[in-house]
C-alpha cells in the first residue's frame, strides 16, 4: 500500500486545507516530518489511520476530539487518502461527526459520520465502492489493505509511544498478529477438517457394522454361515414342493373335467324339465281367458248404450239447478218485504218529533234578541279589569318612591357626618407645614455641622503630620547646631592650637594679648578645615530654614484647625444637640406625611360637600315624583268605582248563565245542533222507505221467472227418462245395475284383448320348445353332481395348499438372498472405510498434535513464520547493535501445552547471557523493536498469500538513541528504502533534520498549523 | 607558501559512547607544533570542525583554544563547514575573526570573495567553499540544480568569476569525489541517490584542499587530495595512517606534498583470538589504554566476556563473538519454503513430527481437503 496524497481538512491542529502530496517526496523516499511539538507531526499518522479505519492510532474516534479548534464553524472536518494498491489507485474520504451551525436559526445540528471509498479510474472518473456505510466502507478497507486497524498500527506505524507493543506483546497476541497477517487459519481450517473427516468415517464404520448385525438378526441367524445354511436349506425345500405342486395340478384338472362333463348333462334335463313347467302354467290359465272373453262381449255392448244414458243425466242435473234458483228467489222475496215494514215504522216515529223541532227554533230566535245586551256587559267587564290593574300600578310605584326617597334620607344623613369628621381632623393637622419647615431647617443645619466635624478631624490628623514634621527638623536642626559648635570648636581649638603651637612664652597673643601662656591650645586629632566648618554652617542654615518651614505650616494649619473649631462651636451653641441625627430625621419624615394628609383631607372635604348638594337635589326630586304618584293613585280608584257601578246594573239584564264570556255563542251553537240533528233522521227515515218498497217489487218479479223455467226443464227431464228406459229393455242387459257391472273403460279393453292374444301365442312357443327339449336329452343319463363337486374342492384345496409353500419358499429365498447380498457389500464397504480411517485417523491425530510430540499444524507454520521474522529481525538487529545484540525466541516450543512458544529473549555479547527482551534501554528497544517490524515485514512481502507492506512510518523515538545508534538506525532505514520502500520518519532531533533532506515541515501559527513539503534533490 | 592541509576533525565526537575529547586536544596540538616548527604560513581545515551541528561546550571550548594557538602563532587560518557542522554556528563572529586572520566560512554566500595571502611570489587566492545540499544551493544561488554534481558545478563557477587575475589559486572544499574511498565513518551526503561528484568539477586550480573522506587519499593528481581525519573515528580505519598534508605551493603553482603523521594518545585497533590468549597477552600489553575492539573465536559461550577484558583493556568499546555467529538454524525451513504453499509445508509438517516422508495416498488427501477449504472460500 503506497500513500499518494493526503488532504485533512480542519484535523488536528490544522485550521483549513492541508495537502501533503507524497508524490512530490520521490517514488519510495525516506523522508522527515518534522516541526516543533504540537505542530501535528503524528496528525499526519493519526489521518492515515483515520482515513482508512475511522480509529486514530490513540484510538480516538470521537469527532469532536479530531476536529480542529482554530477551524471556522462551518468548515466540515475532513480527510481525504489516496493510496496505490495492486496497481489501482483508490480514494477514501471520511467525514466524522460534526455540530454544524444550522442554516436558519441559532444553534448546531449534528450531523452524523460519513465515508466514501472510490476507486480511481485512469481515464480520470472515479468508481464509488462503498456507498456512504461506515461499517461496509470499514470491512472494505481491511479486505484491500489486509490488515485490520489494530494490525495496521502495530505493523506500518511505530507510533510514538507504541513501538514497544509487538516487541513486548504476549505470545498469544502475537500468534494473533501473525495468523491474521501470513493466513494461516487456513491451517486451522484444514486441522479441523481432518478432524471431522476422521470422525466421520469412525462414525460411519460404527453404522455400517450395526448395519450388518441387523440385516443378520432379522433373518434370525447370528452371522453368514448361519445365513449361508439356511439358505441352503430353504432351497432343497424349494425343490421337494415344486414337485408336489405339479402332480397336485394334474389330479385337480382331472377332477374339474369329470364335473364338467356331469353339469352338462344335467343341464339339459333340466332344461325340459322347466319346459314342461312352463306349458303346463299356461294350461291352467285357459278357463280364466274364456271367461275374460265373455266379459269384453259383455263390455263392447254397454259401451254402445252409453250415450243416452248421459244425456238423462244431463237433463236432471239442469232440473235441480233451477230449483235451486226458484228458491233462491223465495228468500230474496221474503227479506224485501220485511225491510219494507222497517222503513215504514221508522218514517212513523220521525213524524212524532216534530213539536219539538219547533221549540228549538223559539229558543234561537229569543238568544239572538239578547245579543247586543250580553256584548256590552261584557265590555264593561273588561273594563273594570283595566281600572283595577291601574289602580294596582299606581300604588307599587308610590310605595317604591316613598322607600327610595327615605334612603336617600339617610345617606345624606351619612355623609353630613363623614364630612364632620374630616372638618374635625383638619382641625388638628392645620400646623403641620409649619412644623415640617422648622425640622428641615434644624436638619440642614445639623448636616451641616457634621461635615465641619469630619473636616476639622482630617485637619487634626494633618495637624500631627506637619507637627511631627516639626519636630523631625528641629532634631535635625539641634543635631546640625551641635555638629556645627563641635566642628568651630575643633577649628577654633585648632586654630587656637596652631596659634598656640606658634606662641612664644613671653610674646604676646594675638587673640588676647596675654605674655604668659599656661595652657595652650593642644592640636586635636582631626582639625576641621574651614570649608568643613563652612559646610556645616550652610548645612545648619539649611536646617534652619525647613525647620522654620515647617513650624509655619504647622502654624498655619493649626490656626485653620483653630477657626473651624471656632465655627464648629458657635454653630452648635445654636442647635438643639439633645436629638440625634436619626431621630431628627425620622421626626422629620413623620411630619412630612401629615403634612400631606392634610392636604387629602382638605380636598376629600370638598368633595363631600359637592355630593352633599347633589344629594340633597336629589332628595327633593324624589319627593315631588312621590307627590305625583299618590294624584294618580287616586284618579285611577275613583274610576274603578264607576266601572263597578255600571257593572252591576247590567248584570240585572243579564242572566246568570250567559254572563260568561261565550256563553250565548255556546247556547246558540248547542241549540242549532240539535236542529240539525233532527232534521236530518226525518230526511234519512224518508229515503229508506222509498228503497225498501223499490226492493221488494224487484224480489216479487224474479220469482215469477224462475218458476217458468223449473217447469221448462222437468218437462224435458222426464221425455228423456222414457226414452233410457225403452233402450234398456231392448238391450240383453236385465236392469241398469247389470248394465252398469258390464261397463268398462275402453283403455281396459284393449289391455285384456292383448293379454288374451298373448296368453295364446306363449302358449304355443312353448309347447315347441318343449318338443326341442326333448329330443335333445334322448340318449343321455343324469348323473349326480355333489360328489364330484366335492372331490374337485379337495383337489383344489391340496393343490393351493402345495402352491402356496412354494411361494413362501420362494419369497424366503430370495429375501434370504438380497440379504446375503446387502451383507456383502456392506462388509466390503466397511473394510475400505476402516483402512480410510487408519489413514485419517493418523493424519488428523498429527495434524491437530493428539499424538508424539503433540505440536499441532499450526502452531507449527507460526513458528517457522517466527523463526523466519526472527531470522530477518535478528540480523538487522545485530548490524544496527553493531554485532552485541541477538533476538533469539524463547526455547520450549515442542511443548504443545505452555503456549510460551513466541516469546523473545535477547542475546548480549558484551555478557554472553540471554535476558528478556523487556530488559532493553529505551533506544535498545527502538532498535529492536524496528528490527522485528522490519523483519516481520519482509517476511510477510515474500510469503504467498501475504499483505504487501511497503511502506513504513516510525514515530519519534529516535530521541533515545545515541549519536552512534542515530547513525547505525538511520542507514538500516536507507537500506530498506533503497529496497522499495516508503520510509516515513516524525522526529524533532535536530540530526535527522541536517541528515534527512527530503522533509515535510510543519509551521505553527496562532490559528492552526501549515505544512510544507521541501521535496528531494 | 607553506600550506597545512587538515580536515575532519570532528569535535565532541564519541566512539562507542567514548568521548574522543582528550585524544582530539593530543592531536591538535601536535598539529599546532608541527605547523609552528614546520614554519606553515596558513592553515586549512576542510570541513566537520564539529561532529555536530550543535556542538558540546567543551569541544567548542576546545576549538576556541586551536584558534586561539594558530593566532597567537600568527599562522593564518582557513576553515569551512562540512556536512556536520551547523554553519551558522561555526561562523560565529567570523568578519571579525577575519580581521585576525581567522576565516571562518560557514552559511553559503552567493558573493563569495577569496581570502588573498601574499608571499614571496606574490598573491595567492584560497577560496573558502563550505558544505551545501542541492536545496540550499538553488535557493542561494538563484540556479535550478538538481544533485550534488550540478550544484558544485555551479558553486565554482560561481567562484570562478571572483578569481582574480594572474593568481594563484587554492580551493577548500567538502565534498565526495567519485571514485573514492569511504569508510565506515562518514555520514552521507545524500540519503537514497548519488552523493558523489565528479574531480572535472576542479579543473584549473592549483591544490584543491579538500575534506569529507576520512582516509587521506589522492587520485592520480597529486593537488587535488583529502587530507583525512586527524583521528581513526571506526575500527574500519584501523589501517589508515592519520596525517596532515603539507603543501608547498611555489611561484609557478606547482606544489610539492607531504603527509606527516599524526600519534594519537590512544589507538584504535582490534585484537582477535581465544578469551583466554587476549587476556593473557593484554596483561603484557604496553598499549593497554587503547580502544579495543575483540573478535573472539570461542566456540563456546562465555560468561561477561566484556567485563572480563574491560579488566584488562579498561578501553575496549566492542566484542564480536565470530565463531557464534550462526547465519541459519536449522530449525526450520528458510524463506523459500514459506514462498512455496501449504502442501509443501504439510510435508515439512509431517516429516518433523512423525520422521517419515509423507506418503502419495495421504498426500491425495490433504490436498483434496486444501482444495475444499480454498472453493468454500473458508479460510
Amino acid at each position: 500500500m503506497r500513500p499518494q496524497r493526503l488532504t485533512m481538512t480542519a484535523f488536528g491542529p490544522f485550521a483549513a486545507t492541508e495537502e501533503l502530496d507524497f508524490r512530490l517526496l520521490g517514488s519510495h523516499p525516506l523522508f522527515l516530518i518534522n516541526g516543533p511539538t504540537g505542530s501535528g507531526k503524528t496528525t499526519i499518522l493519526d489521518a492515515i489511520c483515520y482515513a482508512l479505519y475511522g480509529e486514530t492510532t490513540g484510538h480516538e474516534r470521537d469527532g469532536g476530539q479530531m476536529r480542529s479548534h482554530h477551524a471556522a464553524p462551518d468548515v466540515r472536518t475532513e480527510v481525504c487518502f489516496e493510496f496505490a494498491l495492486n496497481a489501482q489507485q483508490y480514494r477514501i474520504r471520511r467525514w466524522p461527526e460534526w455540530a454544524r451551525p444550522k442554516a436558519r436559526g441559532e444553534g448546531f445540528t449534528t450531523q452524523g459520520a460519513e465515508v466514501l471509498l472510490e476507486r480511481l479510474l485512469p481515464d480520470g472518473g472515479t468508481e464509488v465502492l462503498v456507498p456512504r456505510k461506515i461499517t461496509q466502507a470499514n470491512t472494505a478497507v481491511v479486505e484491500l489493505v489486509g490488515l485490520s486497524a489494530e494490525q495496521f498500527r502495530q505493523v506500518m506505524v511505530l507510533p510514538q509511544g507504541k513501538f514497544r507493543e509487538l516487541l513486548l506483546a504476549p505470545s498469544d497476541a502475537r500468534e494473533k498478529i501473525f495468523e491474521q497477517l501470513f493466513g494461516t487459519s487456513v491451517y486451522t481450517r484444514l486441522q479441523s477438517l481432518l478432524s471431522e473427516e476422521a470422525l466421520r468415517l469412525q462414525r460411519l464404520v460404527v453404522e455400517l457394522r450395526q448395519r450388518v448385525r441387523g440385516l443378520l438378526s432379522g433373518v434370525a441367524v447370528a452371522d453368514t454361515m448361519e445365513l449361508a445354511a439356511l439358505c441352503a436349506s430353504v432351497e432343497a425345500s424349494l425343490a421337494a414342493a415344486q414337485a408336489e405342486g405339479v402332480l397336485a395340478d394334474e389330479r385337480l384338472q382331472a377332477a374339474r373335467l369329470a364335473l364338467e362333463v356331469a353339469k352338462r348333462d344335467d343341464a339339459l334335463f333340466r332344461d325340459l324339465e322347466s319346459a314342461e313347467r312352463v306349458l303346463s302354467g299356461l294350461e291352467e290359465q285357459r278357463q280364466a281367458r274364456e271367461a275374460d272373453r265373455v266379459l269384453l262381449d259383455l263390455a263392447r255392448m254397454a259401451a254402445k248404450l252409453q250415450p243416452q244414458r248421459q244425456r238423462l243425466e244431463e237433463y236432471r242435473a239442469e232440473q235441480t239447478v233451477s230449483q235451486e234458483n226458484l228458491a233462491q228467489a223465495q228468500t230474496l222475496l221474503a227479506g224485501a218485504s220485511a225491510a219494507l215494514k222497517d222503513a215504514e215504522a221508522a218514517r212513523q216515529t220521525g213524524a212524532q218529533r216534530q213539536p219539538e223541532l219547533e221549540a228549538l227554533q223559539a229558543r234561537r230566535l229569543r238568544l239572538e234578541d239578547q245579543r247586543r245586551t250580553v256584548t256590552q256587559f261584557h265590555q264593561v267587564v273588561t273594563a273594570r279589569a283595566q281600572c283595577e290593574a291601574r289602580a294596582a300600578e299606581c300604588a307599587a310605584q308610590v310605595t317604591t318612591l316613598a322607600a327610595a326617597r327615605d334612603a336617600a334620607g339617610v345617606a345624606l344623613g351619612t355623609l353630613r357626618e363623614s364630612l364632620d369628621a374630616l372638618g374635625r381632623r383638619m382641625e388638628t393637622l392645620h400646623d403641620a407645614p409649619v412644623k415640617l419647615e422648622t425640622l428641615r431647617t434644624a436638619l440642614e443645619a445639623r448636616r451641616e455641622l457634621d461635615r465641619d466635624l469630619a473636616d476639622l478631624a482630617a485637619r487634626q490628623r494633618e495637624l500631627e503630620q506637619t507637627g511631627t514634621r516639626v519636630a523631625v527638623a528641629a532634631e535635625a536642626l539641634r543635631t546640625a547646631i551641635v555638629q556645627r559648635e563641635m566642628l568651630e570648636d575643633a577649628w577654633q581649638g585648632g586654630q587656637a592650637a596652631i596659634l598656640a603651637a606658634e606662641l612664644r612664652s613671653g610674646e604676646a597673643c594675638p587673640v588676647c594679648g596675654a605674655t604668659h601662656h599656661p595652657g595652650p591650645a593642644k592640636p586635636t586629632a582631626t582639625l576641621p578645615s574651614e570649608d568643613e566648618v563652612k559646610r556645616q554652617r550652610a548645612v545648619e542654615e539649611n536646617c534652619r530654614l525647613r525647620h522654620d518651614e515647617a513650624r509655619m505650616a504647622h502654624q498655619r494649619l493649626h490656626d485653620v484647625t483653630e477657626r473651624l473649631q471656632a465655627a464648629i462651636a458657635h454653630r452648635m451653641t445654636r442647635l438643639d444637640m439633645t436629638i440625634e441625627l436619626p431621630e431628627l430625621q425620622s421626626r422629620f419624615d413623620a411630619m412630612r406625611i401629615a403634612c400631606d394628609e392634610l392636604q387629602a383631607c382638605r380636598e376629600k372635604h370638598a368633595d363631600g360637600r359637592d355630593d352633599e348638594n347633589r344629594q340633597m337635589e336629589a332628595l327633593a326630586a324624589l319627593g315631588v315624583q312621590w307627590q305625583a304618584a299618590e294624584n294618580s293613585f287616586r284618579e285611577a280608584s275613583r274610576e274603578l268605582d264607576r266601572t263597578r257601578d255600571r257593572l252591576a246594573d247590567l248584570a240585572i239584564a243579564v242572566p246568570e248563565e250567559l254572563r260568561a264570556a261565550g256563553a250565548l255563542e255556546a247556547a246558540l251553537s248547542a241549540v242549532a245542533e240539535r236542529i240539525r240533528e233532527i232534521e236530518s233522521d226525518q230526511r234519512v227515515a224518508e229515503q229508506r222507505l222509498l228503497d225498501a218498497r223499490g226492493a221488494h217489487s224487484q224480489a216479487e218479479g224474479t220469482l215469477t221467472a224462475r218458476g217458468e223455467t223449473v217447469a221448462v226443464v222437468s218437462a224435458r227431464v222426464r221425455e228423456a227418462e222414457a226414452a233410457w228406459q225403452a233402450a234398456l229393455t231392448a238391450s240383453p242387459f236385465t236392469g241398469e245395475s247389470a248394465w252398469r257391472a258390464a261397463l268398462r273403460e275402453d283403455a281396459e279393453i284393449v289391455a285384456r284383448e292383448k293379454a288374451l292374444r298373448d296368453w295364446e301365442d306363449a302358449v304355443s312357443s312353448a309347447r315347441g320348445v318343449r318338443n326341442d327339449r326333448l329330443a335333445q336329452v334322448q340318449d343321455r343319463s343324469r348323473v349326480p353332481l355333489l360328489p364330484l363337486e366335492t372331490a374337485l374342492e379337495g383337489a383344489a384345496a391340496a393343490a393351493k395348499k402345495v402352491h402356496e409353500t412354494v411361494g413362501e419358499l420362494l419369497e424366503r429365498r430370495s429375501a434370504l438372498g438380497a440379504v446375503a447380498g446387502q451383507v456383502n457389500q456392506l462388509q466390503d464397504e466397511l473394510a475400505r472405510v476402516e483402512t480410510a480411517y487408519g489413514r485419517l485417523g493418523r493424519l488428523s491425530d498429527q495434524a491437530n498434535g493428539r499424538v508424539g510430540l503433540k505440536l499441532n499444524l499450526q502452531r507449527f507454520v507460526l513458528s517457522v513464520l517466527l523463526d523466519e521474522v526472527l531470522r530477518q529481525a535478528d540480523a538487522r538487529l545485530h548490524r544496527m547493535s553493531r554485532g552485541r545484540y541477538r533476538l533469539l525466541r524463547r526455547e520450549g516450543v515442542l511443548d504443545g501445552r505452555r503456549k510460551a512458544g513466541l516469546d523473545l529473549d535477547v542475546e548480549d555479547a558484551y555478557t554472553g547471557t540471554t535476558r528478556a527482551v523487556a530488559t532493553l534501554s529505551g533506544g535498545e528497544s527502538f532498535i529492536a523493536a524496528l528490527s522485528l517490524a522490519l523483519g516481520l515485514s519482509d517476511v510477510v512481502q515474500a510469503h504467498a498469500g501475504g499483505v504487501h507492506l511497503n511502506t513504513l512510518f516510525i514515530d519519534e523515538g529516535f530521541g533515545s538513541l545515541d549519536a552512534d545508534s542515530l547513525d547505525l538506525a538511520i542507514s538500516t532505514l536507507v537500506d530498506l528504502q533503497a529496497s522499495g520502500r516508503m520510509v516515513g520518519i516524525i522526529s524533532h532531533v535536530p540530526e535527522l533534520r541536517q541528515q534527512i533532506t527530503t522533509q515535510v515541515t510543519l509551521v505553527p501559527s496562532g490559528n492552526g498549523s501549515r505544512l510544507r513539503v521541501i521535496p528531494r534533490g | 607558501m607553506k600550506i597545512l592541509h587538515t580536515s575532519d576533525w570532528h569535535l565532541g565526537r564519541q566512539l562507542y559512547n567514548v568521548s574522543l575529547l582528550e585524544d582530539q586536544r593530543h592531536v591538535l596540538m601536535q598539529i599546532v607544533e608541527i605547523a609552528r616548527t614546520r614554519g606553515v604560513d596558513v592553515v586549512l581545515v576542510a570541513g566537520d570542525i564539529y561532529d555536530r551541528s550543535v556542538p558540546a561546550a567543551d569541544a567548542v571550548a576546545l576549538l576556541d583554544d586551536i584558534i586561539h594557538a594558530f593566532a597567537e602563532l600568527g599562522i593564518a587560518l582557513v576553515m569551512i563547514a562540512g556536512n556536520h557542522d551547523g554553519p551558522e554556528r561555526l561562523a560565529f563572529a567570523g568578519r571579525l575573526l577575519a580581521r585576525l586572520g581567522v576565516h571562518i566560512t560557514g552559511p553559503l554566500l552567493p558573493t563569495p570573495e577569496p581570502v588573498v595571502l601574499q608571499d614571496a611570489h606574490g598573491p595567492v587566492a584560497f577560496h573558502a567553499l563550505p558544505y551545501a545540499d542541492p536545496p540550499t544551493v538553488r535557493a542561494v544561488l538563484g540556479v535550478d540544480v538538481q544533485g550534488h554534481e550540478q550544484a558544485m558545478q555551479a558553486l565554482v563557477a560561481n567562484l570562478r568569476e571572483r578569481q582574480p587575475p594572474r593568481c594563484r589559486s587554492v580551493v577548500v572544499a567538502h565534498c565526495f569525489l567519485d571514485g573514492y574511498a569511504a569508510s565506515e565513518s562518514e555520514r552521507p551526503l545524500a540519503v537514497g541517490g548519488v552523493q558523489t561528484v565528479s574531480a572535472a568539477c576542479f579543473e584549473g586550480f592549483d591544490y584543491v584542499a579538500l575534506g569529507h573522506l576520512h582516509g587521506p587519499q589522492a587520485r592520480g593528481a597529486a593537488h587535488l587530495r583529502y587530507s583525512g581525519s586527524i583521528l581513526k573515528y571506526s575500527f574500519s580505519e584501523e589501517k589508515q595512517r592519520k596525517s596532515i598534508t603539507l603543501v608547498d605551493l611555489d611561484g609557478d603553482g606547482r606544489c610539492t606534498v607531504e603527509q606527516v603523521d599524526l600519534t594519537p594518545l590512544r589507538d584504535v585497533r582490534t585484537v582477535e583470538g581465544l578469551l583466554a590468549d587476549i587476556l593473557a597477552a593484554g596483561k603484557q600489553d604496553s598499549q593497554r589504554e587503547d580502544y579495543i575492539q575483540a573478535r573472539l573465536l570461542d566456540e563456546r559461550a562465555i560468561l561477561d566476556p566484556m567485563g572480563k577484558l574491560r579488566a584488562v583493556y579498561p578501553n575496549a568499546l566492542h566484542i564480536e563473538m565470530v565463531a557464534l555467529n550462526r547465519t541459519g538454524d536449522g530449525h526450520g525451513p528458510s524463506r523459500d519454503a514459506l514462498a512455496r504453499g501449504e502442501m509443501p509445508l504439510f510435508r515439512d509438517f509431517w516429516r518433523a513430527v512423525t520422521d517419515e516422508e509423507l506418503d502419495d495416498d495421504d498426500a491425495r488427501i490433504v490436498a483434496g481437503m486444501l482444495e475444499r477449504i480454498h472453493a468454500g472460500g473458508e479460510s
